[in-house]
């Protein structure tokens, strides 16, 4: 550069331009620091191969202190105003990735806002679907049974009658099952635990079969100490119909069906309810059903899985087991209410 | 008791169960009155002077908890609310504005006559007797004594007063609020878990067989319910 000033045989005013124009580069590139030592690079240079006695470190003319001065004066409040400007820019560069960022950021929360208010209109949707079902399954369901009764007034032939009666009795239960699992699934309903004594949810579950346990001997036993279950009684009542009605089915009409509640040995945090007959044992499908496993393939075990998912909604379970002298017992955990037996 | 002429109104928007379950109460020796709606039933409700109701919840024009609302301001007719709306929201609801009554569609014709007879009978014996008499229990309000088969339990105050509540609304079902509020006087601070503890230890000395409790039976989330049919 110095040469190339030279070479061209600039004047000294010149050169000092072309050294500010390097100072400039390098305060634009490389900031305030890297400016400055350009600077002074650029005196130096300047001093020694322009200003008399040029190729010494030495000045002359003392007017040349003062241009020398002014040039490492002005070259240095350049650099400080265009490195404050590279600075700015970087600023306001950050600035913009922020505000983009924020904008990103914004345009995110509204799509989840929108997904979610869409999620919950289906919610809605969902439970008013599941409502107006409900209705329009139970209102000929009702309809039937008082026909039914109608028909066994004028009947002549009422075990006929019985029979449907009771098969109405069946399906008015799966359909109940079905609807409090899709209301489950569907998130339209949760579980309302309540302190429930098993008594009463035995009682509920007796009640919900008068054609399918009539003429049946059905014992209830409630262990002394056994605590209250902290379930929903609603669903409690329909997993202990549904494991009744299957012990009903299962075990001959003339072998007597227990119900039996008893403190959880494992601990006081939970309670367990029994459903006890003496029929033919286990059917090997129901166990997988039981587990809450895949349905089998004949659908014999859809209560079961059922009463399984509901079951696993209060935070209980249910398991199949075989019954010391010959049967099944379907047991039913579920969390026992603090304070244990009231 | 007059059970043969009593006479109910059914009020159901649906026709084949508005005719099921009148067609079920006149071969039980009752007089029936079918209004499709709220609007029309609280109308017959007023001309025909029932001795009873019996409303579906879900009905155009107006519905049942209109009705109910409707028929409370001048009269304590024995209302029955039939509905599909198993929900216990529904439930209180109904039972806040004045329903005596809640029985679930589809319900057994069995059940539903047994509902009916409990509220024509309590309505009977409006004012409730000093002497409460039922299956296996005697209840004496002024003597302040209770007997279980013949023999006297002895009860806390508040286990009477309790039973006191529950067996003079025989049939009916006693939400814990009113429990508080009419035992406890409506006492701040009074859980329903109280009630429950004072319930429970109330069943283990009047049920004779505490794994089917044959006198008081729990209406889940709702409260109580006195069952045995008085003698």
């Amino acid at each position: 550069m110095t040469a190339f000033g030279h070479a061209v045989g600039a004047n000294a005013t010149t050169v000092g331009f072309i050294y500010l124009i390097v100072v400039l580069v390098a305060a634009a590139r490389l900031g305030f620091a890297a400016a400055v030592a350009a600077s002074l690079a650029a005196t130096a240079c300047f001093n020694r191969f322009f200003l008399p006695p040029v190729g010494a470190w030495t000045i002359a003319d003392p007017a040349n202190w003062v241009a020398l001065a002014a040039f490492l004066l002005s070259s240095v409040l350049v650099s400080r105003l265009v490195a404050k400007e590279r600075r700015r820019t970087e600023e306001a560069e950050a600035r913009r990735e922020e505000v983009e960022a924020l904008l990103a950021e914004r345009e995110r929360f509204l799509e989840e806002r929108a997904h979610h208010e869409a999620l919950k209109e289906s919610d809605a949707f969902k439970t008013s679907l599941l409502r107006a079902v409900s209705h329009d399954l139970r209102t000929p369901l009702t309809a039937i049974r008082l026909g039914l009764e109608r028909l066994r007034r004028s009947a002549a032939d009422t075990p006929d009658v019985d029979a449907v009666s009771a098969e109405t009795e069946r399906l008015s239960r799966r359909i109940d099952n079905l609807l409090a699992a899709a209301r489950l699934d569907a998130g339209a309903t949760v579980p309302r635990p309540e302190p429930a004594p098993p008594a009463d949810l035995f009682r509920g579950a007796l009640e919900a079969l008068p054609l399918v346990l009539a003429g049946r001997h059905v014992t209830v036993t409630v262990a002394e100490g056994t605590p209250d279950a902290l379930a929903d009684p609603a669903l409690a009542v329909e997993v202990l119909a549904n494991l009744l009605e299957n012990a009903a089915r299962a075990a001959r009409r003339d072998t007597p069906l227990e119900l039996a509640a008893e403190p959880d040995p494992a601990g006081p945090g939970s309670v367990r309810l029994e459903v006890r007959d003496r029929g033919p044992g286990i059917p090997d499908g129901l166990v997988r059903a039981a587990a809450g496993g895949p349905s089998p393939e004949t659908g014999r075990g859809l209560g079961l899985v059922i009463c399984s998912s509901l079951a696993h909604a209060m935070g209980g379970t249910i398991a199949l087991l075989h019954r010391p002298g010959g049967g099944t017992v379907a047991r039913l955990e579920l969390p026992a209410a603090p304070g244990g037996a009231v | 008791m007059t059970r043969a002429s009593a006479t109910i109104l059914v009020v159901d928007d649906d026709p084949s169960i508005r005719r099921g379950v009148a067609a079920e109460l006149e071969a039980a020796g009752y007089e029936t009155v079918e209004a499709s709606d709220g609007a029309e039933g609280a109308k017959l409700a007023a001309d025909r002077e029932p001795d009873l109701v019996l409303t579906d919840l879900a009905m155009p024009v107006a519905d049942g908890f209109k009705l109910i609302a409707r028929l409370r301001k001048g009269s304590n007719i024995p209302i029955v609310v039939l509905s599909v709306r198993g929900g216990d929201a529904d439930k209180i609801r109904a039972l806040d504005l004045g329903a005596d009554d809640y029985v679930v569609k589809p319900f057994s014709v069995p059940e539903l006559l047994a509902r009916v007879r409990a509220q024509l009978r309590r309505r009977g014996g409006e004012g409730a007797a000093a002497v409460l008499e039922f299956p296996g229990l005697t209840l004496d309000r002024e003597r302040r004594h209770v007997a279980v088969e013949g023999r006297e339990v002895h009860l806390t105050p508040t286990e009477l007063s309790i039973l006191e509540l529950l067996a003079t609304h025989a049939g009916k079902p006693v939400t814990i609020r009113q429990i508080i509020g009419r035992v406890w006087s409506g006492a701040p601070g009074t859980t329903p878990d109280a009630v429950r503890v004072h319930v429970g230890s109330l069943r283990r000395k009047i049920e004779p067989d505490a794994a089917r409790p044959r006198y008081i039976v729990t209406e889940p989330w709702v409260g109580y319910r006195f069952v045995a049919e008085p003698i």
